[in-house]
C-alpha cells in the first residue's frame, strides 16, 4: 500500500466499497494515511524478520554439512555455502516483503496493542467492514482518531533488529569458528577418513617426486624443473601436514597443474622454434637419440681435431663417412642442426679439419641445448603426470589405488606410465631409493585397530579346575509367608481406668485438630464431624 | 433521533447517580457496586456470597430502590418450596358461589428478587429459579406466565456456614451472570458504617431509574461491537478452564473438574460491553475482558477432588489462565506483538 489517497494494495482495495458506501471518504482517508507508513514499517519489518530467519536456517544447514563432512566428504566449500545462505535468505526475505504484505487489520491489532488504543482501530476496521451502517462506526472513528492524531503511528513499529539475529550471528561465529578450528577433522575409519588419508599419501608421493626432480634438475641444470619441484615439494608437504579438504586438496594441485603447463607452454615453444615437435615424437626417445648424436659428434670433433697433440685418426675420408652416417641418424633434427653438419662436412670435403671441428662443436653444444630443454619439458611432464594421478585419487576418495601403492615394487611395473620411465630418471640418485617396511610381526597391525591381541595364558593349575563352589544363594525376591502367634488369656472383666466421654471427647478435640490441618474438602468435613458425633452418643 | 454518543453520556450519566444514590446507603463496596451494576446493565443476576453482616441485603433493598422496580425478598429457608416461591393455584370461590383455581402469584413475580441466603434452600425449591432465571418466565400448573422486564435476581449466600446449607448446583450456579464477592470493610469504612448506623440520621434515595429506562440501557449495551480477535480471546479463556479442552491451562488440567460453560463466555462479552461503555468507549477491548473474568467465571469453575483439598480458590485459577492465555494469536495459535 503506497498511499490511502492513491488507494493501491491489497488493504486499501479491500476497504475501498466502504469508503465511498458510508463515508464522504474525508476521514477514512485521514486514518489511512495515518497506518499507511506503519504498513510500510510492518512489510519492512517482516521482510527482515524472514531475511534473518531464512538465513538463520541456512547457516544452520551448513552447520549441518560440516557435521556430516566428519564422515562423508563433500566438495563443499563452506564459505560459498554461508554466502548461499546469507544472500539466499536476503533474496527470499525481500520475495516474501514484496509479495506478502500485511494487512491493514493485521497492521491495525500491533497499532492497537502497541499505542495502547484498547482495540479501537481494529474493531472500526472491522465494524467499517461487517457494519457499514452501524451507528457506532461514526463516535468509534472519531475516537479512534482522537487517539492517533498527535501519534505517529509508525512508531508502533520501531527499527529493531528481528528477533533472531543473535541466533544468526551465534551460528555464523560457530560456523566459522568450526571452518577454523576443525577442518579436516573426520572420524577414524569414515569414507571421510580415507578422503585425508588419501591426501596424506599423495602429499608423500609428490614430496618425493619433488626431490627427485630437484636432485635431477640439479644434476642436469634444468632451471624450471628445479622450480616447479621445489613448489611440488612444497604441496606435497601441505598435504602431509595441513588437515586439507578434498575440494582445497584438488583445488591446489589444479593450481600448480596450471603453472606446469604454463612453463611446459614455454619450453615446448622454444623446442618448436629450435624444429623440435614433442608432439611428433616422445620426449624419451628424442632424449635418447640426443644423447647418441651428442656422444658420436663428441666422439667425431675428437677425431677431427683431438684436444690433445696425439695423432688418431686424421683420414678426412673416414670422418666424412662419419658424418654422413652422422647425418643420416639426425633425419628429422633441427635444421639448424644439420646445417651444422653440413658445414662441418664442406670443412672436410676442404680438408679444413679445425673447421669442421669447430662446426661440430658447435652442432655438439646446439645438442646439449636442445638436451637441457627437453629434459626440462620432460621433467615438467613427468610431474604433471603425477598431479594429475593424485587428483584423480584424492577425488576418487582413497576408493582405488593410490600412487603410493602404484609406485610399490609390484604396482610399478603396470601403474607408472611409459613417459615417467625417461633415462634420466632411470638413473636414479644413489641413496634415494625407497626403503623396504620392515615385515609386520605376528601382533602388529598395519592400521590402527587392525592389531592382534594374543593371551599369554598358560595351563590352567589344578587348583583352578577345582569345581567352584557357590558362596551366593540366588533366587527372586518376593514376599514370604510369616507366622505369627497370638497368645490369648482368659477375659477378665474389669473397669475401665478412662471415661468413655472423655476418651471420645479427647478424640473429637483431637479429630478437630487433625481436621484443621489437615485439607478436607468442605462436603467431606462435615461427614468426618458427623461420625464423632455418632461416636460421642 | 438521539446520537450515540448522547445515548452513551446518558447511559452514563445513569450509572453515575445510580452510584452516588447507593454511595448515600453503602459505605465502601466499590468493586461490589461496579460488578452489581455492570451485572444489572448486562441483563443478568448476581450471586453475592460474603459472611453475613456485610450489608449485602441492604445494598440489593437501596438498589430497588433507586430504580423505582418492584422488590420482593424471599428469605431462604430449608422448609422453603417451589410454590413459595412461584405461587400455587388456590381454591377461590365468587360471589354466586363457584368455586375455581385462582394462580396466587409468588415472590418471584417482580422485578427485583433478592434470594437472601440461596444456600439454605433445598435443591428442589432452588431448582423452581432456574427457569425464571434463564427465560424470566414462570410455568406453574402447564401455564406460561412472563416476568416483568427487566427481571433481576440478587441471591446471597454465607461461605463458611456449611451445616445445614445445600450447596447451589452447577446448572443454577451456571445462570449467575456475576459471582461476587462481598469483602470486609476496611477500618476507615467501619467507622463510617458505624457513624451512619448508630445515629438518628437517615439517608433517603431518589429514584434515578425506572424498568423501561434500564431496558434500554441494556439494548444499548447490547450494541456495542466487539472485535473478532477479541471475541476468539474470549473463546481461548473459556476454553482454557476445560481440563479436557486443547488449550486448556496445565492449572486447569490439574485442579478443575468442569469449565466454565457458553454463559460464561456470553457473561465476559456483555459484561466487557457495559465496562467499555462506562469507560467512554465504544468497542470492547481486552482489558474490559480480564476486568470481569473473576466475577464471571469463578462461579463457573468446578474443581475437581484435588483442587478441593488444596484448598484452591478458582480466583487464583482465573488469574493463572488470564496470565497464560494471550491476547491476539496469529494463524498458527502464536502470540502476536
Amino acid at each position: 500500500m503506497r498511499t490511502s489517497a492513491e488507494g493501491s494494495g491489497r488493504a486499501r482495495r479491500a476497504w475501498q466499497p466502504l469508503w465511498e458506501g458510508a463515508w464522504d471518504g474525508q476521514l477514512p482517508r485521514k486514518l489511512l494515511e495515518k497506518l499507511a507508513p506503519a504498513i510500510r514499517r510492518r512489510q519492512w519489518t517482516c521482510s527482515l524478520e524472514v531475511t534473518v530467519s531464512v538465513q538463520l536456517v541456512g547457516i544452520l544447514l551448513v552447520a549441518g554439512t560440516l557435521l556430516l563432512q566428519l564422515a562423508v566428504p563433500m566438495d563443499l566449500s563452506t564459505p560459498l555455502m554461508v554466502a548461499i545462505a546469507l544472500l539466499g535468505g536476503g533474496v527470499v526475505g525481500l520475495g516474501y516483503g514484496w509479495v506478502r504484505r500485511p494487512s491493514l487489520f493485521e497492521v491495525a491489532v500491533i497499532v492497537d496493542r502497541r499505542l495502547g488504543l484498547r482495540e479501537r482501530m481494529t474493531t472500526l476496521l472491522e465494524l467499517l467492514h461487517t457494519q457499514p451502517s452501524s451507528p457506532f462506526l461514526g463516535p468509534l472513528l472519531v475516537d479512534a482518531l482522537s487517539r492517533v492524531e498527535a501519534r505517529e503511528v509508525a512508531r508502533a513499529f520501531p527499527v529493531t533488529l528481528p528477533r533472531r539475529t543473535p541466533w544468526l550471528i551465534l551460528a555464523l561465529a560457530g560456523v566459522f569458528a568450526w571452518e577454523l578450528a576443525l577442518t579436516g577433522v573426520t572420524i577414524p575409519g569414515t569414507p571421510a577418513s580415507q578422503v585425508v588419508q588419501t591426501i596424506r599419501e599423495e602429499g608423500k608421493v609428490l614430496e618425493r617426486l619433488a626431490r627427485e626432480l630437484e636432485q635431477r634438475g640439479k644434476v642436469e641444470v634444468l632451471p624450471e624443473t628445479r622450480r616447479l619441484s621445489q613448489e611440488l615439494a612444497e604441496l606435497g608437504r601441505r598435504f602431509q601436514g595441513d588437515r586439507l579438504e578434498r575440494v582445497e586438496a584438488l583445488k591446489s594441485v589444479t593450481q600448480l597443474s596450471r603453472e606446469l603447463d604454463t612453463a611446459r607452454n614455454r619450453l615446448q615453444e622454444r623446442l618448436k622454434a629450435e624444429g623440435i615437435d614433442v608432439e611428433r615424437e616422445p620426449p624419451a626417445d628424442l632424449l635418447r637419440r640426443l644423447d647418441a648424436l651428442a656422444r658420436k659428434l663428441r666422439s667425431l670433433r675428437e677425431s677431427a681435431a683431438p684436444p690433445q697433440e696425439r695423432e688418431v685418426g686424421r683420414d678426412p675420408r673416414t670422418l666424412l663417412n662419419n658424418l654422413d652416417e652422422l647425418q643420416r641418424e639426425g633425419e628429422g633434427l633441427p635444421p639448424g642442426l644439420l646445417q651444422t653438419l653440413q658445414e662441418a662436412r664442406r670443412n672436410l670435403e676442404k680438408g679444413d679439419l679445425q673447421g669442421a671441428a669447430g662446426a661440430l662443436e658447435s652442432a655438439e653444444e646446439t645438442v646439449r641445448a636442445l638436451r637441457r630443454l627437453l629434459a626440462d619439458e620432460e621433467g615438467l611432464s613427468q610431474a604433471r603426470g603425477q598431479l594429475q594421478r593424485s587428483a584423480e585419487n584424492i577425488a576418487r576418495g582413497g576408493a582405488g589405488q593410490s600412487s603410493a601403492e602404484a609406485q610399490t615394487p609390484s604396482g610399478r611395473e603396470g601403474g607408472v606410465p611409459p613417459r615417467s620411465r625417461s633415462p634420466g630418471l632411470d638413473q636414479g640418485v644413489p641413496g634415494e631409493q625407497e626403503p623396504t617396511p620392515p615385515s609386520l610381526g605376528p601382533y602388529s597391525g598395519t592400521e590402527p585397530g587392525t592389531g592382534r591381541v594374543v593371551e599369554f595364558s598358560g595351563p590352567p593349575t589344578p587348583r583352578l579346575n577345582t569345581p567352584k563352589t557357590p558362596s551366593q544363594l540366588h533366587g527372586s525376591p518376593g514376599e514370604g509367608q510369616s507366622r505369627w502367634t497370638e497368645v490369648v488369656g482368659k477375659g477378665e472383666e474389669s473397669r475401665s481406668l478412662l471415661l468413655p466421654r472423655r476418651a471420645v471427647l479427647g478424640a473429637m478435640r483431637e479429630a478437630d485438630r487433625y481436621m484443621g490441618r489437615a485439607r478436607i474438602p468442605a462436603p467431606f468435613r462435615e461427614v468426618v464431624r458427623k461420625y464423632f458425633q455418632e461416636l460421642a452418643r | 433521533m438521539e446520537t450515540l454518543e448522547a445515548r452513551a453520556e446518558w447511559f452514563r450519566s445513569i450509572h453515575r447517580r445510580i452510584r452516588e444514590e447507593l454511595g448515600k446507603v453503602i459505605v465502601g463496596h466499590e468493586q461490589v457496586l461496579e460488578e452489581v451494576l455492570i451485572a444489572l446493565f448486562a441483563g443478568g443476576h448476581v450471586l453475592l456470597e460474603g459472611v453475613p453482616g456485610l450489608g449485602k441485603t441492604l445494598l440489593v433493598r437501596t438498589l430497588s430502590q433507586c430504580l423505582s422496580l418492584r422488590y420482593s425478598r424471599i428469605q431462604f429457608t430449608p422448609d422453603l418450596m417451589p410454590a413459595d416461591i412461584v405461587g400455587t393455584n388456590v381454591v377461590v370461590q365468587d360471589r354466586e358461589g363457584r368455586r375455581y383455581f385462582e394462580f396466587q402469584r409468588g415472590p418471584i413475580f417482580s422485578q427485583i428478587v433478592l434470594a437472601d441466603e440461596i444456600n439454605r434452600a433445598t435443591p428442589k425449591t432452588q431448582s423452581a429459579l432456574l427457569e425464571a432465571m434463564q427465560e424470566h418466565a414462570v410455568t406453574a400448573s402447564g401455564v406460561r406466565y412472563p416476568l416483568e422486564e427487566p427481571f433481576f435476581v440478587l441471591a446471597t449466600q454465607n461461605p463458611i456456614e456449611m451445616e445445614g446449607t445445600y450447596p447451589l448446583p452447577e446448572a443454577q450456579l451456571d445462570r449467575f451472570f456475576f459471582k461476587v464477592r462481598v469483602q470486609f470493610p476496611r477500618a476507615d469504612e467501619l467507622v463510617e458504617i458505624i457513624d451512619r448506623t448508630t445515629t438518628t440520621a437517615t439517608q433517603a434515595v431518589a429514584v434515578v431509574a425506572d424498568g423501561p429506562t434500564i431496558l434500554a440501557m441494556q439494548h444499548l449495551v447490547r450494541e456495542v461491537p466487539i472485535a473478532s480477535h477479541v471475541k476468539d480471546y474470549v473463546a481461548r479463556l473459556i476454553l482454557a478452564t476445560h481440563p479436557e479442552a486443547e488449550g486448556a491451562s496445565p492449572m486447569a488440567k490439574r485442579f478443575v473438574r468442569y469449565g466454565a460453560s457458553p454463559r460464561g463466555a456470553q457473561a465476559l462479552v456483555l459484561g466487557a460491553k457495559v465496562r467499555a461503555l462506562l469507560q467512554g468507549r465504544y468497542n470492547v477491548s481486552f482489558e474490559d475482558i480480564r476486568e470481569v473474568a473473576l466475577p464471571a467465571l469463578r462461579h463457573r469453575i468446578i474443581l475437581n477432588f484435588e483442587g478441593e483439598a488444596e484448598g484452591l480458590d478458582p480466583d487464583a485459577i482465573v488469574q493463572r489462565i488470564l496470565a497464560e492465555t494471550p491476547e491476539v494469536v496469529d494463524a498458527r495459535g502464536r502470540p502476536v506483538a
